[in-house]
Order: C-alpha cells, then sequence, then structure tokens
C-alpha cells in the first residue's frame, strides 16, 4: 500500500499529462515533496483561486517529477519547488483571468465592476490607476526602473545591490522618480 | 522615501489584471523578481513590468514566497500575509488617495471622501496613525459579534510581517514587545483583522495604520 495514498493520484495525473512517475522517488519522499509544495502554494494563493489549489499542486508536482526523471535525482532544492509552485501558480491565475476576460468579450452586457462597492469608488479607484499607469510612463528609464523596483516593495539597499550601484545614487533617484510621479499625478488631480 | 499610498496605488494596477500577449513567462519573473538576470534581460523585464498590471502582481507574489523556506508552518509564513496587502487591500488603499475633478478643483470645493475601511463591518476602535507604546502595543477594533475569531496579521511598511494571531471574543490583541524589538520607534506599523463569526462569513478589515512609539 503506498505511503499516504499520494503515489496513485500521481501515476494517475502524470500518466494523464503524458509524464512518467519519478522512478527514484519513495512514496515518502513524493508525499513529502507533495507537502512542501503544498506548504509553498498555500502561502501565496490568492483566497480567489483557492478552489483550484489541488490542480495547481498536481500541475506542480507533474513538473517536479518530470525533472526528477531527468535528472535521476530523488531530491529537489526548496528553492526550485518554490519556483515551481509559483509558475504552476501564475500560469493558472492567467488562465482564469483571460478565459474571465474572453467571456466578458463575448458578453452582450456590460460586464458589473470587478470591485465592490459604490459606483463613485469604483470611478475613483480607476481614475487613481489610470493616472498611476501614465505617470510611470511618462518617467525617464532610468527613473522609471528603480521607481518600479521600489513600489513592488524593494528596499533602496536591495535595489543598489540589484543594480550593482552606489546606495546614494538609487537613493536619489528614487527621490526624484517619486517626486516626479507625485507632481505626474497631482496634475492630473490625483494627490496622496 | 518611504510612500505607502503610492506603493498601494502601484500595485493594485496588479488586482484583477489579466495577462498580455507579451507578458514573459513566469519563470522569467520569478528569476528577475530574485536578481537571477543578467541587466539587460532585467531592464527588459522591469519596462515591461511598470506597465503591466497582471506582472506586477506577479513579480510580488514572486518575492513574497522564498525558496529556502517553503517547509516552514503557515503560522510562520510571511507570505500569506502578504497577499492580502498586494490584493484585496492594494485596492482599498489605492482608493484612499483622494480624488478632485480638475474642471471643478477650486480651493472651496469639498474633497471626496477617503475610502479606506468605508466597506469593511470591521472598524478599528483606535486611532489613524496612533502611537502606541512598545510595551503595550495593544490594537482594537469593533467586534462582529460574540464568540468571533479574529485572526490578526501586523506588518511593517515594507510588508514584512511583524505578528501573525488569532483570538477568540475580545476585539483586542496585544503584541508582545518582542515581535517589535526590530522596529524603529516612529515607524507606521499596518496591520487588518480577519474576523470569523460563528454561523456567519468571514469578513475582513481594511488595513489600518498604526505608530510604534518608543
Amino acid at each position: 500500500m503506498p505511503a499516504m495514498g499520494i503515489k496513485p493520484a500521481l501515476v494517475e495525473a502524470t500518466v494523464e499529462r503524458g509524464a512518467r512517475p519519478a522512478a527514484a522517488c519513495s512514496d515518502a519522499e513524493l508525499a513529502a515533496l507533495r507537502q512542501r509544495l503544498d506548504g509553498a502554494l498555500r502561502r501565496i494563493c490568492p483566497p480567489w483561486l483557492v478552489g483550484q489549489r489541488d490542480d495547481i499542486l498536481q500541475d506542480a508536482m507533474v513538473r517536479v517529477i518530470r525533472v526528477l526523471d531527468r535528472t535521476g535525482d530523488a531530491e529537489v532544492s526548496g528553492a526550485y519547488l518554490a519556483r515551481v509552485g509559483y509558475t504552476a501558480m501564475i500560469d493558472e491565475i492567467r488562465r482564469v483571468r483571460r478565459r474571465r476576460e474572453d467571456a466578458l468579450d463575448d458578453a452582450a452586457e456590460p460586464a458589473a465592476p470587478a470591485a465592490a462597492g459604490s459606483p463613485e469608488r469604483t470611478a475613483a479607484s480607476s481614475q487613481v490607476l489610470g493616472g498611476v499607469r501614465d505617470c510611470m510612463a511618462r518617467l525617464v528609464e532610468s527613473r522609471r526602473r528603480v521607481v518600479t523596483l521600489y513600489l513592488l516593495g524593494h528596499g533602496v539597499g536591495e535595489i543598489a545591490a540589484t543594480l550593482d550601484e552606489p546606495y546614494k545614487r538609487i537613493e536619489n533617484l528614487v527621490h526624484r522618480g517619486l517626486t516626479n510621479l507625485r507632481d505626474c499625478l497631482a496634475r492630473k488631480g490625483i494627490s496622496p | 522615501v518611504i510612500d505607502h499610498d503610492l506603493r498601494a496605488a502601484f500595485t493594485a494596477l496588479g488586482d484583477d489584471a489579466a495577462p498580455g500577449v507579451d507578458c514573459p513567462d513566469p519563470a522569467r519573473l520569478w528569476d528577475g523578481a530574485h536578481g537571477a538576470l543578467d541587466a539587460a534581460d532585467r531592464d527588459a523585464l522591469l519596462d515591461h513590468v511598470a506597465g503591466c498590471g497582471a506582472c506586477i502582481e506577479a513579480w510580488r507574489l514572486a518575492r513574497a514566497v522564498a525558496g529556502d523556506d517553503v517547509a516552514l508552518p503557515e503560522s510562520a509564513a510571511p507570505s500569506r500575509a502578504r497577499w492580502w496587502v498586494a490584493g484585496g487591500a492594494a485596492v482599498a488603499a489605492a482608493a484612499a488617495l483622494v480624488v478632485w475633478s480638475r474642471a471643478g478643483g477650486d480651493a472651496d470645493a469639498p474633497h471626496p471622501p477617503t475610502f479606506r475601511g468605508e466597506t469593511s463591518p470591521i472598524a478599528s476602535a483606535i486611532g489613524d496613525r496612533e502611537v502606541l507604546p512598545r510595551d503595550a502595543f495593544t490594537l482594537r477594533w469593533q467586534p462582529v459579534g460574540p464568540d468571533a475569531r479574529y485572526r490578526v496579521i501586523v506588518m511593517t511598511e515594507a510588508l514584512d510581517p511583524i505578528h501573525d494571531a488569532t483570538v477568540v471574543g475580545a476585539p483586542e490583541l496585544t503584541v508582545p514587545a518582542a515581535q517589535l524589538a526590530s522596529v524603529a520607534a516612529g515607524a507606521t506599523l499596518l496591520w487588518r483583522v480577519e474576523a470569523s463569526p460563528p454561523g456567519a462569513a468571514p469578513v475582513r478589515s481594511a488595513t489600518f495604520l498604526v505608530r510604534l512609539g518608543p
């Protein structure tokens, strides 16, 4: 009897998708892999995608097993597992959103606003988002890249290390870029 | 140069955004977010991400999971907490930017209201950006009913997790001083409540701001 009933499901899934189960892995190893992948997915899976998490997990496991088969290894690093789980999840997010957009394109009636709230709030939010997008595009290239990283949550020191630039230069670019961004937004009637 | 509202507005571009035909492969986004691309490839990727909501979201998700800690128990993992800031809360925070009409933008015109927390039944019971002492850092909110279960998540402005705990009944939570040891006095922290009332659907609060005292 396979450990924890994991392998039959994997065998079925991998055969369905044209892959071969990793001969090098024991049932327990596969179960452990699945548990680690599930842990990674559980932490990053957006709430609206929870219903598809098992499918994403299965897809990610198939990808891992294919690599194990190719390499003959029985182990993969945590970093690799995280990367595989991430790519499977982003693929699923993209699939869902493309399907939704196709459905909206096909619908005869206008789509309902995605965000909950009053029409005023929705309009205000759209105005802000459109303004941010336009103002980002207007930043000069060197500032835009640095500001992009900064707005994505990277710290100044991290950006400096990533871009291999002096800390002070990055700090200046962030400061000037954010100032440009705020000025541009203000001209559009949008202010923090 | 911390600017929470700008960051929130930028990340909100990713909420519900559909991918384009030219969006890069997720693996490349992962590599870019983890500094594994050469300069030319990274610059090209950033030029795309700056104007693509779907890839902004994907980049942030890539940063939210670290390779070496995938086996961490959920209670110790930061990424789930990051999601709610990158996702739903970002919309509310983006909408919290004050917008006024250019056409009617005279100084006497009333500003439309800010929207932070407008639609959530869970309101903060402490002031916006109120300063709480490090040794009595107690967050309070309006209860949603008796015996409700509340999950409270506290993060830095850079979205690093500080505390994630669940309480039952009393609508308050004291963050242990040890959890705040790495946070400088005067820093602004983000906090949020997810409530599960017995027999009712779970609800979440907006993201609130509080400052750490000495």
